[in-house]
């Protein structure tokens, strides 16, 4: 399990990560959403070590990770941008991660270059921005490690790719019980994957939750109402939004399903139905709620 | 997985990684040793003139000047220096990448590894690459016939050495590397830890020697000593012209250490996001800049002071230094140049500090030109009145800056105020020493032992005449004399076993009698004649020969010095590196030059009158103007001299005349009639009998030979004064 407790750190004056405490089960996907600069990457970085956390701690397995090779050695991290040396081949990053990853899966690793149709002597940066990706996520995978940390690791390659690697960490999910963590802005590809969601905004933590709970506590509705009424007047509701197009009304509501339905029937809406809301929607409504402008959201 | 395997795993890796700088540096090495030496080695053939033996001597000799450190074969140095630089900023400049720091940071290695891995790959790969060239240098020196037994200490020595301070070197950029966070800054962070403190100690000697005029240049200061030798490129230019002494050695080892723990403490203390800002650690960037801004406002004023000799172009220099280099430094700081002028506040500090530095040696606020201790803090004293230079004390090496330090580290005075007597002197005739009468004039450098061990020295360039008293007081103490002159502190018996005579006019030497009395005699005489020897005396006393007082083992160094430069295997006693223990003798010493004269030497004989045809009497100058000059002008120098004009020349031929004038003569060349107060009257003597010499008092004009001298003040003949002042008197008419 990986603990984050009152984890902060800065940059000069910057806070980029504000006191998140947070826990990541084994087993489960956990998906690190938030706005730009919300701290993401930077919990990653110290997640894996490269960063010392200025106050707080963060613990794998109960153990620091900073400067333990015994616990950084159950991770395997994948920068947004990562590193390949120059002229170096996808077989010479591999006897490199070898050296350090034990486990390390030689015979898979060449498997899977070759199922991704990548060559293994061919030099890495002669390669496309996807096909480095994919190099990093074939690594990673065989490294045989407990945890995965992916920054934006889903971005650049192409949907089928995708779907892939997605098969790829179910996969070896399902295997040996790996826990990928992924930082990301396409929240429809977390939405398909995660078991777990973290949304960090302005270095804070705004939420931590399972999303199958996240999108039973948060609902859409579409309702008429009678003429004489408002949203306003349905004071019942813990509404977090409101969008009006004509006499149709689209609110975002707090609260499971039945209560929410039990209190619109209560109102006698001319009509009213719920709709489920998506990952998208529920990091705007609570990305709003924290006062953040939705028109900066880079989706 | 231990570390000690993964560490050779991770370091095969790093090596594969510097295949580049391996191949750059086998190329150079490759070119700079084993081909080098096959173009060379085969130049060295046999003919007539040199034997096979000698041949394989010199290859010798050659192969291993080649493998060996040092100034013979600097190639290799230089290529081991630009690659200490070169691999010291890319084993570490992963760290000034994001993308780096966060892949090798992320992974599973703690840190100390990876450094212990970096820098062993930066010293690994010229160290194996080296062994290789050097061994197939041996095998080309090996078949020119070179015996490998000869040149392999040479070898190994080279080895260590040059590893030695390419390590020193590299250690030093490897700091840079860590301290900074982009490629520029450790460039300038290497050219700082380079430059900056021989920049330092050079700013604080010449601030010294420009506002202070009784600095002494020759003193051992804090400045040279330590400052100067904080800086990689000067202990490794030392170890180049000096050779590698075992202080090198341990100063070297210890600097390598000091730096690599500080690197090792450092890398590890090392933000990872520091990776593109300009300094790691911010705190190293307000000392750094504070540092160079203080220097630069000196050197500002300095150079502007040095332009333009005035207080407001130093206050300029001051201001223009700190603006500039604190502008930049914090342009390349933030890498913007709106941050020209933040901070101002520290700009301001530094331009306090520089202006408040630079004031108190224009002003000379703490008094440093006049400082004279007080006589209950200093233990002895040491003196040099810059007279005796051409004392040799260690074989005959000639080395200006240490000439007087030999004379102040072996005098030892009591006679404090003698010396405090001298030194006030000194301080009065400050600035007053505008007089072009150079031979009036003495650098009288002063060392005072304090009874806390430390030693602070003074020179004044001083008129001596105010204070002849005290100085003969001095001169005349027989302790101050033998450490002033080796020659008289040595065993009689060594005297006369290596004593010759040197004629002053001809330069050709003589050996004395073989009877050893009678040289004991003339060494006997001599020493207490010189003993008797005032400073008074040698401003009216030419010298008129020379005696060789050598010590047997600076007999020796000098031999061995001669044959290892193959210099002349003619008479050595006319090598110049004999010149400092060739004692003068004066025409006061009488019993000395009639004990020679027991030996078969008629001292002077070369320049007896009756040898002498024809004198010839040159004046530069005018007997019109007499001109008030400085307080310190005597009649000799009423006459104006002026170059401007036709000389006076008046050529004597009378037997009298001659021999009158000759009481007054003095050789050109003589560096040992220092003290001597010259009258203005050029010499030319033109001999009965041409004899043609190679001396350096002689001169030849069309067929004619001349010896060129000068008469002696205050011994001028009266008919020669009137004999000038008539002929000036008739060009005057004349006109």
């Amino acid at each position: 399990m990986i603990k984050a407790e009152n984890l902060t750190k800065r940059f000069e004056d910057i806070t980029a990560v504000d006191h998140i405490s947070a826990e990541i089960k084994e087993g489960c996907v956990f998906g690190l959403i938030g706005t730009n600069g919300s701290g993401k990457s930077t919990f990653l970085r110290m997640a894996s070590g490269i960063l010392k956390p200025d106050e707080g701690s963060i613990t794998i397995d109960g153990e620091r990770v900073w400067e333990n090779p015994a616990i950084k050695s159950k991770y395997f991290y994948i920068s947004d941008d990562q590193y390949f040396f120059s002229n170096g081949t996808p077989k010479e990053l591999m006897q490199f991660y070898r050296c350090m990853y034990p486990a390390f899966d030689e015979a898979r690793f060449y498997h899977l270059l070759e199922s991704f149709g990548l060559k293994k002597d061919r030099k890495i940066n002669t390669f496309s921005k996807g096909m480095k990706k994919q190099v990093s996520v074939i690594c990673g995978i065989c490294a045989g490690t407990e945890y995965i940390f992916c920054d934006e690791t889903f971005d650049g390659l192409d949907p089928v790719m995708r779907q892939t690697v997605k098969s790829l960490f179910a996969n070896d999910m399902a295997e040996r019980n790996l826990t990928p963590i992924i930082a990301s802005h396409n929240l429809r590809e977390l939405e398909d994957i995660c078991d777990h969601i973290g949304l960090l905004h302005r270095g804070g933590i705004l939420l931590s939750r399972e999303l199958d709970d996240m999108k039973l506590n948060l609902h859409k509705v579409q309702c008429v109402l009678q003429p004489e009424m408002k949203p306003e007047h349905l004071t019942a509701l813990d509404i977090a939004k409101t969008e009006q197009t004509g006499s149709i009304y689209t609110i975002t509501v707090r609260g499971n399903q039945d209560t929410i339905m039990a209190q619109m029937e209560s109102y006698e809406p001319i009509f009213y139905e719920l709709i489920p809301l998506s990952l998208e929607e529920i990091f705007i409504s609570e990305t709003e709620v924290a006062g953040y402008d939705i028109k900066n959201l880079i989706l | 997985m231990t570390s000690k395997t993964l560490f050779f795993k991770l370091l095969w890796e790093d090596i594969k990684r510097k295949l580049w700088a391996a191949a750059l540096l086998s190329l150079s090495l490759f070119f700079a040793l084993p081909v080098a030496m096959a173009m060379i080695l085969p130049s060295y053939r046999p003919n007539q003139q040199v034997t096979l033996e000698q041949v394989l001597l010199r290859r010798t000799n050659n192969v291993s000047a080649m493998l060996d450190f040092g100034s013979n074969y600097p190639f290799i140095m230089m290529i081991f220096f630009i690659s200490a630089l070169v691999m010291g900023i890319s084993t570490f400049a992963y760290l000034h990448n994001k993308k780096q720091v966060d892949f090798y940071h992320s992974l599973p290695v703690k840190r100390n590894l990876w450094f212990a891995v970096h820098i062993s790959t930066g010293i690994l790969i010229p160290a194996g690459i080296y062994l290789a060239a050097a061994a197939v240098s041996l095998v080309v020196a090996g078949v020119n016939g070179v015996r490998l037994s000869a040149v392999f200490p040479d070898a190994v020595h080279g080895f260590l050495c040059h590893m030695l301070y390419y390590c020193l070197i590299y250690i030093t950029v490897v700091l840079a590397v860590i301290m900074t966070g982009t490629k520029l800054a450790a460039i300038l962070g290497t050219a700082v830890f380079f430059i900056y403190f021989p920049t330092v100690s050079g700013l604080i000697e010449a601030f010294y020697s420009t506002f202070f005029e009784t600095y002494y240049y020759g003193q051992p200061s804090i400045w040279k000593a330590a400052v100067m030798k904080l800086s990689p490129i000067y202990e490794l230019m030392a170890a180049v012209s000096d050779g590698v002494t075992t202080g090198h050695v341990a100063a070297t080892v210890g600097a390598v250490l000091l730096l690599g723990l500080l690197s090792f403490f450092l890398y590890q203390k090392r933000p990872s996001e520091a990776a593109g800002k300009t300094m790691a650690f911010s705190w190293s960037m307000g000392t750094i800049k504070v540092l160079l801004v203080i220097v630069s406002g000196m050197m500002g004023s300095l150079f502007f002071y040095s332009i333009r000799d005035t207080l407001a172009w130093m206050i300029f220099g001051v201001i223009v230094g700190v603006v500039i280099s604190h502008c930049v430094i914090e342009v390349i700081y933030h890498s913007d140049l709106k941050k020209l002028f933040c901070h101002e506040k520290t700009m301001a500090a530094c331009m306090a500090a520089s202006l408040f530095i630079a004031l108190s040696f224009y002003f000379d606020f703490f008094r440093y030109d006049e400082y004279v201790p007080s006589e209950s803090q200093v233990a002895y004293s040491s003196i040099d009145f810059g007279t005796d230079g051409w004392v040799s004390y260690n074989g005959g090496y000639y080395d200006s800056s240490e000439e007087s330090q030999d004379v102040l580290t072996r005098s030892r005075i009591t006679n404090t105020e003698a010396v405090f007597g001298l030194a006030r002197e000194g301080i009065r005739q400050l600035g007053k020493a505008a007089s072009s009468d150079y031979e009036q004039w003495s650098n009288v450098t002063l060392c005072y032992t304090m009874k806390s061990g430390r030693k602070v020295y003074r020179r004044y360039y001083m008129y001596l005449d105010p204070v002849m008293d005290l100085a003969d007081e001095i001169y005349l103490d027989s302790d101050y004399k033998r450490a002033l002159y080796p020659g008289l502190d040595l065993d009689l018996s060594e005297v006369v076993n290596n004593m010759v005579y040197r004629d002053i006019t001809t330069e050709d030497v003589f050996s004395l009698s073989e009877d050893t009395e009678k040289k004991r005699a003339v060494a006997e005489a001599y020493r207490q004649e010189y003993f008797e020897l005032s400073m008074t005396t040698r401003e009216t006393e030419c010298v008129i020969g020379e005696l060789l007082m050598i010590s047997d083992k600076d007999d020796q160094k000098i031999r061995n010095r001669v044959k290892e430069e193959g210099g002349p295997t003619v008479h050595y006693r006319n090598n110049y590196w004999y010149d400092g223990y060739f004692y003068p003798i004066y025409p006061s010493f009488t019993k000395t030059i009639e004990a020679l004269a027991d030996c078969g030497i008629q001292v002077g004989e070369p320049l007896a009158p009756e040898n002498f045809k024809e004198l010839q009497l040159v004046f530069e100058g005018s007997f019109e103007d007499e001109t008030a000059g400085s307080e310190y002008e005597t009649d000799e120098y009423e006459k104006s001299t002026s170059y401007e004009q036709e000389p006076y020349i008046i050529t004597y031929t009378e037997p009298e005349k001659i021999r009158e004038i000759m009481k007054a003569f003095s050789p050109r060349n003589c560096t040992k009639n220092n003290m001597i107060l010259f009258s203005g009257y050029d010499v030319y003597l033109a001999p009965k009998e041409l004899k043609i010499s190679s001396g350096s008092n002689w001169d030849r004009y069309e067929d004619k030979a001349f010896i060129r001298g000068f008469l002696i003040k205050n011994k001028v003949p009266d008919f020669v004064e009137k004999d000038f002042r008539e002929l000036a008197a008739q060009r005057k008419n004349k006109q």
